[in-house]
């Protein structure tokens, strides 16, 4: 899905790592322009501790990863994710509740239901293809949705890009997780086992994107927050964004378009549009009419 | 009580739960025209992308998201605040441009090798500004794997529908403001210097060209 979503995403130059390092000339006649806001303002020590992480990372977590998918077929690492998933619904089910989210609530709990059961203890989603999609939740997003800043950007070692709010959500998570509160002789070894299983498989799953983030040329570590500060944006949003509240685009000065049945373009506009574009696809030597940097045109 | 009947009426309380989060939500305003056009050009840009020969292929879709996207007012977006240089300085703006399209095209080609062909069915629609800013629902099906929400939002220029920016994921994560948000962070630390903006980008696009050069 990570192509397809790529090749999509072009349009809008795709979350790919960042620029390489800055450059100090200033541009001259023109004043600088500060950031708006300074989220990261312990950039030093977050950097020194995403070299530790990459370090780590690369001598442990992504050869193990990469081992684990040699090994395993999709449908098991897809039973694993769907167990620790199910494990973890009362934590989402919990936070559902704080955030005043009753329908994401019977969400999580009727999944919760129906995959313990029909799906032979979280093993499988059946809850799926019921209409019941998994959602996350957290407590830093809680906290988000109650109106807690989020504090200066962190980099935790080995549990990647948050801030001061959600780390410290973590640790209220860990009381709404009920192995915290399971007893017996084994529960500290189940507890390692699960953490352990957990992060091979979470990191089994970003292979792709922390390849792409990785790429030789960017500032990896100003990729790794772009796109942890967008994506987590959204997820505290649960991908309900007011769209009003997206950025305006300059330069939109043609009259609006509308017509009585849908309030936009004809439909007739858009057959020529498309006949257009796929026409032009379609004629021998149209790659002639393309201004192309000198480099595509090799 | 027993502990069986006490287990059973949770789980069916719970699965009562379930059945009240399948309610549908409540529709916003649509547009069927901007929805007709995804629907259309997606689906063009997919069948482009499944074109076995590569130099064919390359081409095509280079052409077909030259039309189908905004590069302009997308490559003005990147570098936000920065962007009253742009107006300022016509030829920093043509310089700006056209590295930033080499550079998206050059990121579709790197990302290449992970592409599958899929199918695109748009779900919904709602529009920001009347008939001219809309973002449109779809679920993308590629040939392994679930599908997977896209959102596209779309905006009416004079020649019609140009997409401007894309949201993945079911919490709608919009690459054009994550990418945006690596230019300015560059920018910040440079005095808002565009020129090595600029030359940074293209350095980077090369790159990105040797590392397709090497695979292909």
């Amino acid at each position: 899905m990570r192509g397809l979503v790529s090749v999509l995403a072009l349009t809008a130059s795709l979350a790919v790592p960042s620029l390489a390092s800055a450059q100090e000339a200033a541009t001259p006649g023109v004043a600088p322009v500060q950031a708006e806001t300074n989220a990261d303002p312990w950039q030093g020590l977050n950097r020194n501790l995403f070299g530790i992480h990459q370090a780590v990372d690369h001598a442990v977590l992504a050869p193990v990863a990469r081992g684990y998918r040699a090994v395993t077929p999709r449908p098991l690492r897809t039973g694993v994710v769907n167990f620790l998933r199910n494990l973890k619904a009362p934590v989402v089910f919990a936070n559902d509740l704080m955030q005043g989210e009753v329908n994401r609530a019977s969400s999580t709990a009727g999944r919760f239901a129906i995959n313990s059961t029909i799906g032979i203890g979280g093993l499988f989603d059946p809850a799926e293809s019921l209409g019941l999609e998994f959602h996350d939740e957290d407590f830093g997003q809680t906290l988000a949705v109650w109106g807690v800043p989020s504090g200066p950007y962190l980099f935790v070692p080995l549990l990647g890009p948050s801030t001061v709010r959600d780390t410290a959500g973590r640790v209220v998570d860990v009381a709404f997780d009920p192995l915290t509160w399971v007893g017996g002789d084994d529960i500290n070894s189940v507890r390692t086992a699960r953490t352990v299983i957990a992060g091979v498989a979470q990191r089994e799953a970003l292979i792709e994107q922390i390849d792409s983030l990785e790429a030789p040329g960017g500032d990896t570590y100003v990729a790794y927050r772009s796109a942890f500060e967008v994506s987590r944006e959204a997820a505290i949003q649960n991908g309900r964004a007011d769209v009003q509240d997206l950025p305006d685009f300059d330069d939109i000065d043609e009259a609006p378009v509308t017509n009585p049945s849908n309030g936009g373009a004809s439909a007739e506009a858009n057959e020529q549009q498309t006949d257009q574009i796929q026409g032009a696809e379609n004629s021998v030597g149209y790659t002639d009419a393309l201004t192309l940097p000198t480099s595509m045109q090799d | 009580m027993n502990r069986p009947v006490t287990r059973a009426t949770f789980l069916s309380g719970l699965f009562g739960l379930g059945a009240l989060a399948v309610a549908p939500d409540a529709l916003a305003a649509r547009n069927s025209d901007a929805e007709t056009y995804v629907q259309q050009n997606a689906t063009a840009a997919l069948a482009a992308l499944a074109n076995a020969n590569a130099t064919q292929r390359r081409a095509q879709f280079q052409r077909l998201m030259s039309q189908f996207a905004d590069m302009d007012r997308i490559a003005t977006y990147m570098v936000g605040r920065y962007s009253p240089q742009l107006r300022a300085d016509a030829a920093l703006r043509r310089d700006w441009l056209a590295t930033f399209q080499e550079f998206a095209m050059a990121t579709y080609e790197d990302q290449f090798q992970n592409m599958s062909g899929g199918a695109v069915r748009v779900t919904t629609s709602e529009e920001r500004i009347a008939g001219r800013d809309v973002i449109v629902d779809s679920q993308v099906r590629p040939t392994t794997g679930t599908p997977t929400r896209v959102q596209w939002r779309v905006l009416r220029s004079g020649a019609g529908w140009k997409v401007v920016d894309i949201a993945a994921g079911r919490d709608g994560v919009w690459l054009g403001q994550i990418q945006q948000r690596q230019f300015l962070a560059q920018l910040d630390e440079n005095n808002g210097d565009v020129r090595a903006l600029i030359n940074d980008v293209r350095g980077r696009t090369a790159t990105m060209r040797q590392r397709i050069l090497a695979r292909s």
